[in-house]
């Protein structure tokens, strides 16, 4: 029996779905990472700035 | 006048404003475009001749691909317009792209490698394509590593814009490296200069998911923009008046 065709007959729906899942999974972290990144970003901003800070601005 | 008000959205506050408004759309677009997609793509395609169910990778596989192409070109765009014009806006907007970039890349070269095995028989090749796509996620990696790894941010800025402007070339190279080598990947099935090679109901599913990670990229890259430039804009009166500083 030819692989290829073996493969094919244990069922696509195992490559569709790993396709799919890895999809959602992967913009799911992104997504989760940015705005983990977007509520450190807007704590540290509303710190108050040190000396050295206030002298740059 | 209009080239005026466009340059005003340069100005890191005002283009923080702006893709906070367009956040979103770019999101209810993604969703209504990825559930049409899938509809199309799943409940109304029919399976194909030749390859069965397996075909329907593609409608996730091939938008991937487009993605990670048309996004390193984004990002060396903006990467060069802000090393020409000194623009900060252009240079946090090129680094917030690469992420996104190199996660479709990522998701392209798993999805291929899942639609590889049951047709072709085998995960992964060195062909020219599969290859060329790889270098294209190193170049991701080695973008952000990079920008990452100096600690000066305009001199950052400058080494990785140049990564980014040289790198550019392997955009072509991917995309005609199914005409310029004999790969085992095959030849493109959608051309801007020739009819489609599949059904209307495959291509339209094909073109709405595309449509959807386009929107998702935006929204996503719009995100992390904002968050870049409250990070790197930290001492500026607008970034304190935005995060309620006190002092």
């Amino acid at each position: 029996v030819n692989d290829t065709y073996h493969v094919i007959a244990i069922g696509p729906w195992f490559y569709i779905l790993a396709s799919y899942a890895a999809g959602v999974v992967l913009m799911l972290l992104e997504v989760w990472r940015v705005r983990a990144r977007q509520r450190q970003a807007m704590a540290q901003a509303a710190e108050p700035l040190d000396d050295e800070q206030r002298w740059d601005t | 006048m209009n080239t005026l008000r466009f340059f005003t959205f340069a100005a890191p506050s005002r283009f923080y404003a702006l893709a906070g408004k367009l956040v979103p759309w770019c999101w209810a677009a993604a969703a209504l475009l990825a559930a049409a997609g899938l509809y199309l793509g799943f409940a109304v395609a029919p399976t194909d001749a030749t390859q069965g169910e397996v075909y329907r990778i593609i409608f996730l596989h091939v938008p991937a691909a487009w993605m990670s192409m048309v996004l390193y070109l984004a990002m060396a765009f903006w990467a060069a317009i802000g090393w020409a014009f000194n623009a900060r806006t252009a240079t946090v907007l090129a680094q917030s792209i690469a992420p996104t970039g190199a996660m479709f890349t990522v998701l392209a070269l798993w999805t291929g490698a899942l639609w590889g095995k049951p047709t072709w028989g085998t995960y992964w090749v060195w062909d020219a394509r599969l290859t060329s796509e790889f270098i294209l996620l190193l170049l991701y990696l080695g973008y952000m590593a990079l920008v990452a790894a100096i600690d000066d941010p305009r001199r950052a800025d400058r080494a990785g814009a140049l990564l980014a402007i040289v790198g550019a070339v392997n955009v072509p190279i991917i995309y005609f490296s199914v005409k310029w080598w004999n790969t085992l990947h095959q030849g493109a099935s959608v051309s801007l200069t020739a009819s489609p090679k599949m059904a209307a109901t495959m291509l339209n599913a094909m073109l709405l998911m595309s449509l959807a990670c386009w929107a998702y990229a935006f929204a996503v890259v719009f995100m992390r923009t904002r968050a870049a430039l409250l990070e790197r804009e930290r001492d500026t009166a607008w970034v304190g008046s935005i995060a309620g500083r006190s002092t």
